[in-house]
């Protein structure tokens, strides 16, 4: 977000926890405001220190990111009363397709195919008969979720009220909201997401598809631009998204998830109202600054761009650098990062806060960055990300690179047999 | 008081209309205050952190800062860490003032004793006053901050040396 402001020549203010204080933004910003302790809840998640600090420094528009509070509508209606332009969607957007259960309402009403599930349920006796009207396996997912949490695989009937109550106890801690509802849960899957922009007035544009099936514990770990299939199938995706979006009059950046099955056929799944941690696959075979365009639509200046100009080129494939320990069950280790050394030369991109000698705190993700490789064919752009790796070099902490090798040096991978239980079915 | 008794005022307080009570007998001090169902927002400082130093918070309308009116309750804010021991750092983002009114004295000078409780400044945020009170007692050897000036999360104000 801050190159995307400083190359539209806009000056920013970065809001820092006390871990933070170090932290990349925080250096390069042109002001920075400490706005509470490590701990998320006193600071990213704390409304009224980030308020204060907006309005102390000037700030005329707040940029979300993602996670924390970046689908939090309460947020982005409060920015809205301070006269702060929120640099995403309205606030009734998220609050109609944040919520993951109305968000299914919706793409029914707007046309699009979604897969058998319910609606949101509070006692454990509904949720038995719910259960047995979708049919098992059932998928529990949080209301308010994202980021793969407060959800959970039921498989049998006896098995369901103890993950019940997990759900909705990872969902309040993550998310304040221990809402649950349930879909019946499709295997063998691809998950195919659509990014889509709108102006808010009803206008709608998409820039084509990604495949982010490489998931553990639904985390992507992987992911690529764009999707293996039929060009129907991937048509018809970007189609049905491009309508939901359309029926809310949608405004920003937003990404419609689909679950495609070994038929071509497709379920919506649930849509994000921010722009999302892999964007730059998307920007990387359109060539087109979505975060820019971001900036460009929150000031008013609509889209500045049409659906004919966008035209994909190649493929790109992001893996998503962690500091965690793949011998030790990938548990994060946070660290001092001693020595750093990122890959160069054609068609790769590096997005990372991280610098020699920074330390990683241990309140956060473990993400320390993305490395994205653009190539004109998949093959070439495989051959890329693992030269890319290769030369890679982070000391002081274990990464999940020489994971990310496998994975890519993986016959399946390789030849794009990839579905969402690719890590437990050919990773072994 | 001992806890049951704490816990029959909280039942009495909660069966009737009393939303707020505040009791003070030596230096035992209690103040109750009932949530009103307002928003996540309003309530926030109440949640962030645990803390060893209860701030006032001083609820009023929008606007001017005016003495008249004001209703008082505890809430909880943490103290941020990082400071030095008898430092005072900013629990919240907002605007520093050293006095409760324009025209009035300020709280606290340098060269002041105060004593555990003792408010020595006033930080508004979003147009709420919130009361900043010394977590012991001592002399006042420094402000670091002047009057309106904005401060940050875990800013020094005072620093606040023991009694010899």
């Amino acid at each position: 977000m801050l190159r995307a402001a400083k190359e539209l020549g806009v000056q920013v203010v970065v809001a820092y926890s006390q871990a933070d204080e170090n932290s990349l933004p925080a250096l390069l910003a042109d002001e920075s405001i400490c706005i509470g302790p490590a701990p998320a809840k006193g600071s990213y998640m704390n409304i009224r220190n980030l308020l204060s600090a907006a309005i102390l420094t000037g700030t005329e528009a707040v940029h979300p990111g993602y996670g924390f509070l970046s689908e939090n509508s309460e947020f982005a209606q409060k920015c809205e009363e301070h006269n702060l332009i929120f640099i995403g969607p309205r606030p009734q957007n998220i609050s109609q397709i944040g919520d993951k259960a109305s968000a299914r309402a919706i793409a029914v009403e707007a046309g699009v195919p979604v897969t058998p599930g319910s609606s949101p349920f509070s006692r454990i006796e509904d949720a038995h008969d719910m259960a047995n009207a979708i049919g098992y396996p059932i998928m529990l997912k949080a209301s308010a979720g994202g980021g793969g949490r407060g959800m959970r695989i039921v498989r049998t009937p006896d098995q369901l009220q103890v993950n019940i109550q997990n759900a909705q106890e990872e969902a309040r801690i993550s998310f304040g909201n221990s809402e649950i509802y349930m879909e019946r849960f499709l295997e063998n899957l691809k998950h195919v997401e659509i990014q889509i922009f709108g102006d808010g007035k009803g206008e709608v544009l998409h820039f084509y598809d990604r495949d982010c099936s490489i998931q553990r514990r639904y985390q992507k770990i992987i992911e690529e631009a764009p999707s293996i299939g039929s060009q129907e199938v991937r048509e018809a995706m970007a189609q049905a998204a491009v309508r939901l979006a359309k029926h809310i009059k949608y405004r920003g950046a937003g990404t419609c998830e689909f679950l495609v099955d070994g038929n071509g056929r497709f379920y919506f799944s649930e849509m994000n109202t921010r722009i999302q941690v892999e964007h730059p696959v998307t920007e990387m075979i359109t060539g087109f600054d979505l975060v820019q365009e971001q900036f460009r639509v929150a000031a008013g200046l609509g889209l500045s761009i049409s659906q004919k100009n966008i035209n994909p080129v190649g493929h790109a494939i992001e893996v998503r650098i962690n500091a965690e320990d793949p011998s030790k069950s990938f548990r994060p280790c946070p660290g001092k990062i001693t020595d750093l050394h990122w890959p160069g030369g054609p068609g790769i991109r590096v997005d990372s806060h991280a610098y020699a000698g920074y330390s990683i705190p241990p309140n956060y993700d473990s993400l320390i960055a993305k490395v994205i490789a653009w190539a004109p064919t998949r093959g070439q752009a495989i051959a890329r990300m693992r030269r890319a790796l290769k030369e890679t070099v982070i000391e002081g902490v274990e990464t999940s690179i020489p994971f990310h090798l496998k994975v890519i040096d993986n016959e399946y991978f390789q030849r794009g047999e990839i579905n969402t239980d690719f890590i437990e079915r050919r990773m072994g | 008081m001992e806890i049951k008794d704490i816990k029959r005022l909280l039942d009495a307080i909660s069966n009737s209309d009393v939303s707020e009570f505040s009791y003070e007998k030596g230096d035992f001090r209690v103040a109750i205050k009932r949530q009103t169902g307002q928003s996540n927002y309003e309530n926030g400082s109440q949640t962030i952190l645990s803390a060893p130093t209860p701030v006032h918070e001083i609820t009023q309308s929008p606007a001017v800062r005016d003495q008249d009116g004001l209703t008082s309750s505890v809430d909880e804010v943490g103290v941020p860490g990082g400071g030095l021991v008898n430092e005072v750092t900013a629990p919240i983002v907002g605007t520093f003032y050293l006095s409760p009114a324009p025209e009035a004295p300020p709280y606290v000078k340098v060269g002041d004793q105060v004593e555990e409780g003792t408010v020595l400044c006033i930080i508004e945020a979003m147009k709420l006053m919130n009361e900043i009170e010394a977590e012991s007692a001592g002399i006042i050897a420094e402000i670091f901050v002047q009057n309106e000036e904005p401060v940050e999360y875990g800013q020094p104000l005072f620093r606040i040396d023991p009694v010899h």
